[in-house]
């Protein structure tokens, strides 16, 4: 293939569980994910044959999967439910190694409802932050914000969700 | 500090995005305000509690690499078919510049016909045509 394909196929190894977090929290679909995943690392891979590799490949993985995600997340139909939901014929890997409680995902579920109801870039920003793991500073690197923005989109964002969290009560506390 | 900035700074709190300098007024004013100090507690128990589930991500399914390395020939293919197209249009190229030199420069062909000797200047490919022509007179004896 002309680039060097097993070297490559490391760096696919070494990134590969970053890459996957970031488009999964922002699409909410294991095969979206998998899919902005493999788009992302494809356009490394173009990169790679026309000879050049960017100098810091993880930040420049988390830029491109970051807007691979959102590209796939605004072509999908807008009736389409984001869906845990969905069966998941892509195996991303091992299942997530803590079961919560009934309550946690009774949580966990109404904080999705109210994700959903963010305007789109605090949804990211939130999403970014709280579901992949990036810091601020990541955040705003990848989608090209100045930090103290993302900041503070993040902050209202989190202030937004916790008064919807407010009213939440677990099944088993409701009269 | 208003209370809506100390909301703001709780939250990023929760998920230690503070500076020094932010953590250092937060805490002034939380220490004399039992309403902020409640609404952090209320936050803790609430979006804090709502953290996602450690994923632990093994190695790349086999099934996704595969089409991953499907994706990586399908790309590297018509860089090569480029590659050999980009030859040939140099070959030919290479090839209708030299017959060009060639054909350019003046020089005197000889061409024997039935034992008589007659020469036939090079020329562009009308007067070409027209030598031709000459020549196909000299052939039939005029």
């Amino acid at each position: 293939m002309g680039a060097d394909a097993s070297g490559f196929e490391q760096l696919v190894a070494e990134h590969h569980a970053g890459v996957l977090r970031i488009c999964r929290s922002i699409l909410r679909d294991d095969h979206l994910g998998a899919d902005a995943a493999q788009e992302t690392f494809l356009r490394l891979w173009r990169n790679a044959l026309g000879g050049a590799l960017p100098e810091q490949v993880g930040a420049w993985l988390r830029r491109v999967a970051v807007h691979a995600a959102i590209d796939l997340a605004r072509r999908q139909p807008a009736s389409d439910p984001r869906s845990e939901a969905r069966p998941a014929g892509h195996d991303p890997g091992p299942a997530p190694a803590a079961i919560d409680s009934a309550r946690a995902r009774e949580l966990r579920a109404t904080l999705d409802d109210a994700v959903r109801r963010l305007p789109e870039g605090q949804r990211t920003i939130f999403l970014l932050r709280h579901e992949a793991g990036m810091r601020i500073a990541e955040v705003a690197d990848s989608l090209g914000v100045a930090p103290a923005t993302v900041k503070t989109q993040f902050a209202r964002a989190c202030l937004k969700l916790q008064s919807r969290l407010v009213a939440f009560r677990p099944a088993d506390e409701r009269p | 500090m208003k209370h809506s900035e100390s909301r703001e700074l709780s939250a990023l709190d929760l998920y230690d995005e503070l500076d020094p300098h932010e953590r250092e007024r937060l805490e002034a004013h939380l220490a004399g305000c039992a309403d902020c100090r409640a609404f952090a507690a209320r936050l803790r128990s609430g979006l804090g509690a709502a953290r996602p589930p450690e994923d632990a991500f093994g190695p790349p399914p086999a099934e996704w690499l595969a089409e991953l390395r499907a994706g990586m020939r399908a790309m590297a293919r018509p860089r090569a078919r480029l590659r050999g197209w980009l030859a040939a249009m140099a070959g030919f190229a290479a090839g209708v510049l030299v017959t060009s030199l060639v054909a350019a420069g003046p020089r005197q062909r000889e061409a024997e016909v039935e034992g008589s000797r007659f020469a036939v200047q090079e020329l562009p490919p009308k007067a070409a045509a027209r030598g031709s022509l000459a020549q196909l007179g000299v052939l039939l004896g005029r």
